[in-house]
């Protein structure tokens, strides 16, 4: 972690978490710290475990050990009395609405416009105006560069274009951390670049932003701390100006030189 | 050929036709009410939920309707119920229909992405909401052919209600065969008016998928 972002105090804390799927141990072990305003990248080849983990953040995938601590509260879990009780997926959704997340895939709802895509779960969920909200889903497609397609359906936009309004559509339920799952993965080349701008000057406002990526040069542009992953551990960490260019182990200079060619 | 065995009992078929679509109507709606519930119980994350729903769906499908209808009818006075005719009817051929439908509902809920509900999961939507809303309405597209099917099919079962003396379109039918002796006359009429219902079944099923179609 770089100094300066390392005198904020860590928004989320993850804590030895573990998780199995099917009889293999996909994460064995995680631990590391977000500071308030950061970037965190997660990068690994494949099958390394790092959708999992970023599942784990938001509790789509609940770890089988190990703890998320969000703002200092232990995600997940509640204390009654002296012991710890899991929470109802119900109990979840309200740490869910404060980390937007971001899929490969967009999974924007296909029968909806844009603007009711991202209207929708800030007037369910938030129970917010319509009119209210609407205002500010403008506004969120004007800086995703969008504001020509408000009444567009997803199987009409670009795969570029719908990834930022999926991005649009996490940040209207006001988030203080953003989770990205390769985000820019199933895009052409050439789509990839808006979706990144957008991102790149999210992280300039100062959003908490934890991301998977196979976008290098992106990752050590704007990530202050990278964690390369590795059957399920946490390989190497740091500075992406360090860790990038002078890997130390093995595993992580072929991952490099594969991502690279 | 001799029209007039159905123009003189005109009425007779009007009346027939009116509890056929009030058996068929009652049938359909709740049938369809019913199996929502258990398609959606069918993948919970309870096991008993998951139990329950998968022994509805075996036993209705498994067990023939006129047992139930017979059993509707006839059995329950045997504890002190008793109901009327077309209750009966439409009591057992919603108990059955609803377990066909749940397996289209099923099916339908099922192909839905699965990044579909991780998108609502993590925009902190409840699963009822997010069911009601974002889910079903893209269900909808693969539910209602096999459904709207299955309705057509369950229109013409209701035929099965005149064993349990109710007069119905198909019952009235044979009565006035037995009697009349002229059955193609007869059969063809009710065929044209079954023909009918359905269509309007099928009319209903192009204004739902209409409404559920992505926008071109």
């Amino acid at each position: 972690m770089t100094i300066a972002a390392a005198e904020k105090s860590p928004i989320l804390e993850v804590h030895g978490v573990v998780k199995r799927l099917g009889g293999v141990d996909i994460l064995k072990g995680i631990n590391f710290t977000v500071a308030e305003g950061s970037v965190v990248a997660i990068i690994g080849a494949s099958g390394s475990g790092k959708s999992t983990l970023l599942r784990c953040l938001n509790m789509l995938i609940v770890p089988d050990d190990g703890e998320i601590v969000w703002k200092g509260q232990r995600v997940g879990w509640v204390q009654k009395g002296s012991t710890w009780v899991r929470q109802k997926e119900k109990e979840l959704l309200g740490y869910r609405t404060q980390v937007g997340m971001v899929f490969q895939s967009f999974n924007l709802f296909p029968q909806m416009t844009a603007l009711e895509n991202i209207i929708e779960a800030p007037m369910t969920v938030l129970g917010r105006k319509r009119s209210e909200i609407e205002e500010e889903a403008h506004a969120l497609l004007r800086k995703v560069r969008l504001s020509h397609r408000v009444k567009a359906y997803p199987h009409q936009m670009s795969g570029g274009e719908q990834q930022r309004v999926a991005i649009a559509r996490a940040l209207a339920m006001k988030p203080k951390a953003m989770l990205f799952d390769e985000v820019t993965s199933a895009l052409d080349p050439e789509l990839k670049g808006e979706v990144l701008t957008v991102m790149r000057e999210l992280a300039a406002e100062g959003m908490t932003m934890i991301l998977v990526s196979h976008e290098m040069g992106f990752v050590r542009h704007v990530a202050d701390e990278v964690l390369f992953m590795h059957q399920g551990i946490v390989k190497e960490r740091g500075n992406p100006s360090d860790v990038l260019v002078n890997p130390a182990s093995a595993e992580l200079q072929a991952f490099l030189q594969r991502v690279t060619d | 050929m001799d029209w007039t065995v159905v123009t003189s009992n005109a009425p007779l078929f009007v009346s027939a036709t009116l509890n056929t679509v009030a058996i068929a109507a009652a049938t359909i709606v709740l049938s369809v009410v019913i199996a929502f519930p258990l398609a959606i119980m069918r993948d919970s994350r309870f096991g008993f939920l998951r139990w329950v729903s998968a022994g509805y769906s075996w036993t209705t499908r498994a067990m023939p309707t006129l047992s139930l209808l017979f059993l509707a009818y006839y059995g329950l006075p045997q504890f002190g119920i008793y109901l009327d005719p077309v209750v009966a009817a439409i009591t057992g051929l919603t108990v059955i229909a609803a377990g066909y439908n749940m397996e289209y509902i099923r099916v339908g809920l099922q192909a839905v992405p699965a990044g579909q509900y991780e998108a609502c999961r993590a925009l902190g939507i409840p699963l009822s909401i997010a069911l009601r809303r974002l889910i079903v309405p893209q269900a909808m597209r693969t539910i209602l052919p096999p459904l709207t099917s299955n309705l057509t099919l369950l229109l013409k079962g209701s035929a099965l209600a005149s064993l349990v003396a109710v007069t119905e379109l198909s019952g009235q039918a044979m009565a006035l065969i037995s009697y009349t002796y002229k059955p193609i006359e007869i059969l063809i009429a009710v065929a044209l008016i079954y023909l009918c219902l359905n269509g309007v079944l099928v009319g209903v099923q192009r204004l739902v998928e209409q409404r559920y179609r992505l926008q071109d």
